[in-house]
């Protein structure tokens, strides 16, 4: 080839890409909308911890006056948490690394690690109680419901019961419903129709578990063990109902409903960053001067508040609608959405809802991210890691 | 005026040792240029934080050199040397299996013929669709050396299969001819010339190993490695620290096929063959 013909096609394509790079800058004059919002809550506690059998509970804590730790029983052991991001993990990080509860390092556990009792180890992902229990490396982990009531329950008796997350920290909030906004701001009226029947679901779902061996308490096991994949029978029943130490919560019903999830996520947005360097970019780099500007912009109350006033007559009439839910597989915290579905809720309010499943709550964050699903429910810790590492909410 | 001739332009002569290095050295800059002015200009059009510009991905990659992996306090020396122990494992027990089942089913094709269904079954699978069976059925040190084993025993035992077979019967007839047994003229004549095969079937398989290693660590965490970092800083949002781990296993990966390339030339040339 000559090469003044060389010449002129480098020249060329440096003019196409130019141009090209010129034309979607200019046509990208305004930010892409990648915002991710916090759109309601859905339940509290509902996590807890095991461990094996032959381990004393009382070289490891203390629970005559709350819980109380005791480090030197924590220290070189391996525990299972969901992934590094989720809440259990967060949970588990904040109380080892606590000098005033735990005060050890936390540390990933790596094949040929010489284990040190100034550290405790975690092996993540591994949350389903069927990978829990067929591990020979784990001295016990943190995990959700049912998942946790399978493992101490399990016929190997390889796992017991530690304590809850209730006991170890008392109402902390768990998952939440997030929303993609590019999304939800395009369809306001399905995002209201969604959080009404969320709701409707949530309030349906507490006032089962209030009332035991009631026909919707039934329903409500029917449904978990259905969501669940689990046989029914007497003792998975059994093991399903001692599974619902959750509690479930939307918000509050009032002109500030979810005024607590903020006042929380804002305690668990500062614990992130007082951990060290799990969060990337600063809340300056995103544009607020401050935890309550993030979490004011972050959580967006407007669809709850009009779910909240509208009528059940009124929700029935708007024009049907497809949404993809995004949920973590094997979960009950998120019984509620399934409850909307299978008590058609969800189709009473026009509403196509499918569900797309994730084995953990980053796996939820990538789904709205990339906005394969429109709405999905995922722990607090990492819709707020990501939204900050992603830079998903800006001021 | 040609390129492809290229004695005259810019004073090139192909014959010289030195011009052709640097005509190599400036064709890999350009590409290399070239590559990251796409991939710059495709962060610009996608928009995405799931594709970060290549300046956000060297400071990812400066910030893990100098620092380690933040969230779990690990140094990227770690991950790297976790993630080379695995595949150098696996690499090992490849040889190990397929270079003498290669040069036996090569020599006699009764056994060729007997092991072929079996071989055609196994090969076309996936390497990757063995981790998760590996690594849960023999666990977290014996899995994923397994899954790296697989992905190269197949290229590697093909290749030997076929250097032994393209031996040119003379050479064995004059070996025979000049008193060599059934032994010898197995280990004098044809394992030496089914080296520069083997070593092609080394090159293919350090390219699939490295898709398995990476692909075990996923599923592995307590391997560690460079394949865990990457899956921890995607879930975390962290995007430009799973560019750097993309980068770095470009570079392990590299670095690998570039030394057994290395040794397949300077084998092939020691015994006379075309590379």
């Amino acid at each position: 080839m000559e090469v003044s013909k060389i010449l002129v096609l480098i020249v060329a394509v440096a003019v196409v890409l130019a141009g090209a790079a010129a034309f979607f800058v200019l046509k990208n004059d305004g930010e892409k909308d990648r915002e991710i919002n916090l759109i309601s809550g859905v339940n509290l506690e509902g996590s807890g911890m095991f461990i094996k059998s032959s381990v004393d509970i009382d070289t490891m804590i203390d629970t005559s006056d709350g819980v109380q730790y005791k480090p030197a029983g924590w220290g070189g052991k391996v525990f299972a948490t969901p992934g590094t991001t989720s809440i259990q993990h967060i949970l588990l990080k904040s109380v080892v690394e606590d000098k005033s509860k735990i005060g050890l390092k936390l540390l990933p556990y790596q094949v040929g690690t010489t284990l040190s009792s100034d550290t405790v180890y975690y092996i993540a992902p591994l949350a389903s109680s069927a990978d829990v229990l067929s591990s020979a490396i784990i001295d016990g982990g943190m995990s959700w419901q049912p998942q946790l009531e399978r493992i101490i329950s399990d016929d190997s008796g390889k796992f017991k019961l530690l304590a809850l997350t209730n006991d170890m920290f008392p109402g902390h909030l768990c998952s939440v419903v997030a929303g993609n906004h590019s999304y939800t701001s395009a369809h306001q009226d399905e995002t209201v129709r969604f959080v009404a029947a969320f709701v409707k679901a949530t309030e349906w779902t507490a006032n089962a578990l209030a009332n035991p061996g009631s026909d919707d308490y039934n329903k409500l096991i029917d449904i978990a063990l259905e969501v669940i994949g689990w046989d029914d029978n007497e003792r998975n029943r059994a093991e399903m109902e001692r599974s619902f130490t959750v509690t479930y919560v939307f918000g509050e019903n009032s002109s500030n409903p979810l005024s607590a999830i903020k006042r929380d996520i804002a305690t668990y947005t500062d614990n992130l960053y007082a951990m060290g360097d799990i969060l990337r970019s600063s809340l300056s780099d995103l544009g607020f001067d401050s935890t309550s500007a993030f979490v004011d912009k972050f959580v967006d109350d407007s669809y709850m508040k009009k779910a909240l006033a509208a009528n059940d007559s009124d929700l029935k009439t708007g024009k049907n609608a497809n949404i993809n839910v995004a949920v973590i597989t094997g979960d009950i915290h998120q019984i509620a959405v399934h409850v909307a579905k299978a008590l058609g809720y969800f189709s009473d309010y026009g509403l196509n809802v499918t569900f797309s499943y994730a084995v953990n709550g980053g796996v939820v964050a990538v789904a709205l991210q990339n906005g394969d699903s429109n709405i999905g429910i995922l722990g607090s810790p990492p819709i707020i890691i990501n939204v900050i590492n992603s830079e998903l909410v800006k001021g | 005026m040609s390129w492809s001739r290229g004695e005259d332009i810019f004073g090139y002569d192909e014959n010289n040792k030195l011009h052709r290095a640097v005509r190599l050295l400036l064709l890999a800059a350009v590409s290399l240029a070239a590559f990251i002015l796409i991939w710059w200009f495709i962060s610009i059009i996608a928009d995405t934080p799931s594709v970060p510009s290549p300046k956000k991905t060297l400071d990812a990659l400066v910030d893990l050199y100098l620092h380690g992996d933040r969230m779990t306090h690990t140094s990227l020396g770690s991950y790297v040397k976790s993630s080379l122990a695995t595949f150098v494992k696996g690499f090992m027990l490849a040889i190990a299996v397929a270079v003498p089942v290669g040069l036996i089913l090569g020599y006699s094709k009764t056994l060729r013929d007997l092991a072929n269904p079996v071989i055609e079954i196994l090969r076309p699978i996936a390497p990757i669709a063995w981790a998760p069976i590996f690594i849960i059925s023999m666990g977290y040190t014996v899995g994923p050396m397994l899954v790296v084993f697989v992905g190269i025993f197949f290229p590697l035992l093909t290749n030997v299969i076929f250097g032994v077979r393209k031996i040119d019967p003379v050479w064995i007839d004059a070996a025979r001819t000049l008193g060599s047994s059934q032994i010898q003229v197995f280990y004098k004549v044809m394992m030496p010339s089914a080296v520069p095969y083997m070593m092609n079937g080394v090159k293919v398989g350090l390219g699939v190993g490295w898709m398995c290693i990476v692909a075990a660590e996923l599923y592995a965490s307590p391997l560690g490695g460079i394949g865990f970092y990457l899956a921890e800083q995607a879930t975390s949002g962290y995007w430009p620290g799973a560019y750097a781990a993309l980068v770095v296993i470009a570079v392990l990966g590299l670095l690998t096929i570039g030394v057994a390339d290395y040794i397949h030339r300077a084998l092939s040339k020691r015994m006379g063959m075309d590379v």
